[in-house]
């Protein structure tokens, strides 16, 4: 995402008479990314569309207060994860399990998922991550997926950027030996 | 901490223990993660969504941003509130003798989450 594009969408926001068009340009530039970034996290295609909602109401309403202090991209993915947290976090209340058993459940729902069409390794790899500890899947999937850099990956999730380098490659380790298991 | 000694003469770089040991392990793991796995995760998304996803988010999410209550609000709801505690707190700490109540450290964010949990606002 050019900055310059991301300049336009905040001034079109900012005045009353174009604000609407800001807001379909930001749903055009982000939903994509965005709804990977979530889907990620949560698993299930129906959970991440209601989610990237949520995601959406937070944005329009937060953004003329954003001041540009990070990228408008960094806050998106900020604003995406916490919903993402908060919406499993409560999923694991609803079903009455904690956070290794929710991410067991999301994994064998995949199987019966008509929006899963990975192959072995694919699955073999969902059911890795729902093996690692919650802040190494978080980690992992960040950094492998969506290359986000380990300095973004720390001040999101407020840890050094060594501690989050080191659990990258803790998770990477452990995967590579699972699917080499499998 | 370990010099290099074959590309490094005497300039006084370190590494830190064993970095060139962990540096090689970790490209191949990365290396074999891609190589097996590549990038693709597998999840699919139904025909056509992104597609009519902007026409199905704007209506929707305008919709509830309207609804949610905006910070003026917020604010003027919560002043009569603060100010009623802060009258409790006097006199809970006239009445209390050695105990003492301190309202600063009431934390606004703290009363607004409650009021917001409690449907008060």
């Amino acid at each position: 995402m050019v900055i310059d594009k991301e300049y336009e969408i905040l001034e079109l926001i900012k005045a009353p008479h174009t604000t609407e068009a800001g807001y379909r340009m930001l749903l055009k530039e982000f939903q994509q990314q965005l709804y990977w970034q979530i889907r990620k996290l949560v698993i299930d295609h129906d959970d991440a569309h209601d989610v990237l909602q949520n995601v959406f109401v937070k944005v329009f309403k937060g953004i003329k207060n954003f001041k540009g202090d990070s990228k408008l991209s960094s806050w998106l993915y900020r604003i995406a994860y916490n919903e993402s947290m908060t919406f499993l976090t409560k999923k694991g209340k609803q079903l009455q399990i904690n956070d290794t058993e929710l991410q067991t459940h999301l994994v064998e729902q995949i199987e019966a998922d008509v929006y899963f069409t990975g192959d072995e390794i694919q699955l073999a790899l969902q059911k890795a991550l729902a093996q690692l500890p919650k802040r190494q899947s978080e980690i992992f999937k960040m950094r492998y997926y969506d290359e986000v850099k380990f300095k973004d990956i720390a001040e999101l999730l407020e840890l050094s950027e060594g501690a989050v380098k080191s659990s990258y490659h803790i998770a990477a380790k452990k995967i590579e030996q699972f699917i080499k298991q499998d | 901490m370990e010099k290099e000694n074959k590309h490094n003469k005497d300039l006084g770089f370190q590494v830190p223990q064993d970095f060139f040991k962990n540096f090689e392990e970790n490209m191949m793991t990365q290396w074999n993660l891609e190589d097996k796995l590549g990038k693709e995760t597998g999840f699919e998304v139904p025909d056509g969504y992104f597609e009519s996803l902007e026409e199905q988010l704007l209506p929707v999410v305008d919709d509830k941003v309207r609804k949610l209550p905006n910070r003026s609000n917020i604010t003027t709801f919560l002043y009569p509130v603060l100010a009623i505690a802060a009258m409790l707190a006097i006199v809970l700490t006239l009445n209390s003798g050695n105990k003492s109540v301190d309202i600063a450290s009431v934390d606004t964010s703290v009363l607004e989450d409650y009021l917001i949990e409690e449907s008060f606002i």
